[in-house]
């Protein structure tokens, strides 16, 4: 019986020992002492003599086995004697005799060293896990769609910006992703993977708690039972910053390649030798040579011409030089190119130097753009302003630019030359107002503050006095600039020397002033050319032609008597010939008369000397005459016209008097603006002017069947009038009077 | 030179009314000689002897220069009423002017035969007698 137990005990695949009281071996499975690495003949033997360095551990079991204890210990370190370390798993059992007494104790251990070892292993790659997580920022969650509860592990949380202990639902997860194609495109990976267990590895925008748009990777499968999808899970990835690296790096991959296809820059690299290495699209397109024709065949020579060649090599030379500078690393400037059909153009060119890691010079790098264009238009505004020049030298034209903020007025070169200043001086607003004449600078200054104000600039045309005391007339014209936020900037225009225009203009002006008192003086001696023609043509002629009539009968008569009577007849006609010469003398000596006395009269003194001349009509008629020079009372005129002006027309209303009525004559001054008037009325017979009118001031023309009547009167007084530049006129109704209007000039 | 004409000078210039009457007696032609000073007289006459053709005149010498009424005013009241004249009167404009002018406007007047230019001398009333 014994037996069997011992090889129960012996061959048990478990390490195995029974021990009395005394921990001295009964028995010890063959496993046990492979374990401990023991010999067979430890039975007998004590716990403590097998196990020296196990001394503490044998106390323990003692004292187990004497409290008939039950121990069992996991993780117990164990040194093997070949100095190799074992964990164990032990359990200690007490066993009882018979009677019910503690007879030892069984231990049983099992070595858990490769278990334990297990366990390391999976909390240091849990713990790497885990730190990898937090470093990729990768977080796991979970949706269970039996509660329909998602979970988010510390980092999803933090990827959302939540709070500890946020677990949302799962719309509420969805609603996190960014509306549009992210959102769009999470509900249909999750509607797939829940239906046919699909998984996804997307990349999705969401927008987290703090509103910040980041990248996340989220990766997604499901689990399965009996067919039902149960279980969906996954990671979610911040890659924010990778995603940003990889737009930018995209953008940037692309920007280089439309760089580098560009059709309008040329980038041609060579290496140390100068054969050309890269030759892209643009320097293609540019010279007219294939990429194929010039990699690794030419050098840049090819295309350079040749007299800039030695400039050329020179550059690259200072930059291959300068390798350790770091200051020089590459030289801009303008070459001319030749294409392959040998035209030229202007480039501008950037060479840059390529050099390898450690900082040598490898090769280098063109790359350039054409200029034609620019160089085209550059020309073209060099020209424009030159003809711009020429225009403003020709038209005497300036124009200018006032930066208010500066107060730095920039001019055309023709602009200094109008205001007779040096090319080199600083010209302010102050220095062109000290220029602008003394008696129209205030108008200037309110002028340009006016346009500040209004933001208007109008037309000015202003003198401006030089240094040197040259006066010009200068015309502006400008506008005034203002910002985006309505502040005036700049006020920019262009002024013109106009001084020869006002010159010329004045003169013209006075010239056309001259030209109108010659045509005035011409038609008025025409009218009295005119005059004198006619009084040639009637009142010389007509005795004249008596004469002769008288003469041709003085030869056809032949008594005396008839002789004598003719001879009285030739008498009265020389008489009249006589009075009409000294009448037409008079006349042509009034109006050739240029100095004519001008003195101050007074009309009343005029007045007065007529009414002392005519004092024998007066009585006789029983005349009165009224007078009113109120209104003005003097003339600067000539006193000897002015005194035969008035005694003709008061003679003749005395003399053409009414019957029924003793003549009355009124006699009233007028001045309208610089012009005086003298009227003169009466209550006469009249005359009828549509009959008589045009004879009216005519010499001998008589109207009236009146014996004193002889035509000479009103004509003296007409060419009295006009001689002195006045007017005379009259109006009258028959039967009523007569009035006379003098408008003297 | 056989008929006799009632001849009617219209001018007021006396000198120029007595040569011309002495030059028409010297002629004898006329069988009555008539003078008014002025077209306002003569339009008178005529107009008051409108149907007698013994006082009507022939020949008209008519100034144009006169007091009250001209001679171009004289003739635009007579072509008024000269249908109504029972006589044919010829009537010539005598002026000392020589304003073309004046010729032309009297030469287009109506009712005007001719414009003879003073001194009236005796050939100018001899062709006057011819074209009656």
């Amino acid at each position: 019986m014994i037996d069997y137990k011992s090889i129960f005990i012996e061959q048990s695949p478990v390490a195995m020992a029974m021990l009395d009281v005394n921990l001295c071996c009964i028995v010890v499975s063959k496993k046990w002492l492979a374990d401990y690495q023991v010999d067979k003949e430890i039975i007998g033997s004590c716990l403590y003599d097998v196990f020296p360095s196990l001394k503490n551990i044998c106390e323990r079991i003692r004292d187990d086995c004497i409290r008939a204890r039950i121990n069992v210990s996991e993780n117990v370190r164990f040194e093997l004697k070949d100095g190799s370390v074992v964990w164990l798993f032990w359990d200690i059992n007490p066993w009882y005799n018979d009677d019910g007494t503690v007879g030892g104790v069984m231990i049983q251990t099992r070595d858990i060293t490769k278990q334990k070892e297990h366990d390391f292993d999976k909390k240091r790659i849990d713990k790497i896990l885990k730190k990898t997580s937090e470093v990729a920022r990768i977080g796991v969650w979970e949706l269970n769609l039996k509660s329909n509860e998602v979970f988010w592990d510390k980092m999803i949380r933090e990827i959302h910006d939540v709070p500890d202990g946020y677990y949302p639902i799962f719309e509420e997860a969805v609603n996190f992703f960014k509306a549009g194609y992210s959102r769009q495109l999470i509900a249909n990976a999750m509607q797939n993977v829940m239906v046919d267990g699909e998984s996804f590895d997307i990349d999705l925008q969401l927008v987290t708690y703090n509103d910040k748009e980041i990248w996340v990777r989220v990766i997604g499968q499901a689990e399965f039972e009996n067919e039902v999808c149960v279980n969906v899970f996954g990671v979610c990835q911040d890659i924010n910053i990778k995603k940003l690296t990889d737009i930018a790096l995209s953008k940037a991959n692309d920007e280089i390649t439309t760089i580098m296809n560009s059709g309008s820059i040329a980038i041609i690299s060579s290496n140390e030798d100068g054969v050309i290495k890269h030759f892209n699209n643009g320097a293609e397109a540019m010279l007219g040579y294939s990429a194929s024709e010039m990699i690794g065949k030419q050098k840049a020579e090819i295309f350079h011409v040749k007299e800039e060649l030695f400039d050329f090599k020179a550059d690259i030379k200072r930059l291959k030089d300068s390798s350790s500078d770091e200051a020089l690393c590459d030289i801009s400037r303008e070459w001319l190119y030749k294409r392959k059909d040998g035209s030229v153009f202007p480039v501008e060119s950037t060479l840059t130097i390529i050099k390898n890691k450690e900082g040598i010079g490898i090769g280098y790098l063109e790359k350039s753009t054409d200029i034609s264009e620019r160089k085209k238009s550059e020309t073209e505004i060099l020209r424009k302003n030159e003809l711009l020049s020429f225009a403003e030298s020709l038209t005497m034209t300036g124009n200018w630019q006032w930066d208010v903020k500066t107060n730095i007025i920039i001019g055309s070169v023709n602009l200094y030359r109008i205001f007779g200043l040096n090319e080199t001086e600083v010209v302010t607003k102050e220095l062109c107002l000290s220029l602008a004449h003394k008696d129209d600078e205030a108008r200037v200054r309110a002028h340009l503050d006016e346009s500040l104000k209004k933001k208007c600039y109008n037309d000015i045309l202003h003198r401006i006095q030089l240094d040197d005391g040259t006066v010009k007339t200068l015309q502006f014209s400008g506008k005034v600039i203002e910002n985006e936020v309505g502040e005036v900037v700049e006020v920019i225009g262009a002024c013109q020397d106009i001084t020869r225009q006002k010159l010329v203009e004045r003169r013209i002006i006075q010239a056309k002033e001259e030209l109108e008192l010659l045509a005035t003086q011409l038609r008025k001696q025409n009218t009295q050319l005119a005059d004198f023609a006619h009084i040639t043509s009637h009142n010389l002629r007509a005795p004249v032609s008596n004469l002769n009539a008288l003469l041709n009968i003085y030869n056809i008569t032949e008594s005396e008597d008839d002789k004598f009577e003719v001879f009285d007849k030739f008498k009265i006609v020389i008489d009249h010939l006589t009075s009409t010469l000294d009448i037409l003398v008079d006349a042509i000596k009034v109006t050739n008369e240029n100095d004519h006395v001008i003195e101050e009269v007074l009309f009343e003194d005029v007045l007065t000397k007529t009414k002392e001349m005519l004092m024998g009509q007066i009585l006789k008629t029983g005349a009165v005459i009224e007078a009113d020079f109120s209104a003005i009372s003097t003339i600067s005129y000539c006193k000897v016209y002015l005194e035969s002006i008035f005694l003709n027309l008061v003679s003749n209303s005395l003399k053409y008097k009414s019957d029924e009525r003793p003549p009355k004559v009124v006699i009233t001054s007028e001045k309208e603006g610089d012009k005086i008037k003298i009227k003169i009325k009466d209550n006469g017979m009249g005359i009828d002017l549509d009959r008589h009118g045009h004879k009216l001031f005519g010499l001998n023309k008589v109207f009236h069947r009146h014996p004193e009547a002889k035509g000479v009167g009103l004509f003296i007084t007409k060419i009295q009038v006009e001689a002195m530049g006045g007017k005379i006129s009259a109006s009258s109704t028959v039967g009523v009077g007569t009035v006379f209007n003098i408008d003297f000039n | 030179m056989s008929n006799l004409y009632n001849i009617c000078v219209v001018d007021d210039d006396v000198i120029y009314q007595y040569t011309t009457m002495k030059i028409i007696e010297i002629l004898k032609i006329s069988k009555k000689q008539q003078v008014f000073s002025d077209g306002e007289k003569a339009l008178e006459f005529v107009q008051h002897h409108i149907d007698d053709e013994d006082e009507l005149p022939d020949i008209v010498l008519l100034d144009i220069n006169m007091p009250i009424m001209d001679g171009f005013q004289f003739m635009e009241e007579y072509v008024k009423f000269c249908t109504k004249i029972k006589k044919k009167i010829h009537i010539y404009i005598v002026s000392s002017s020589v304003d073309p002018l004046d010729i032309e406007k009297a030469k287009n007047m109506k009712g005007v035969l001719g414009y003879i230019v003073k001194p009236i001398k005796t050939n100018d009333i001899k062709q006057i007698i011819a074209t009656m």
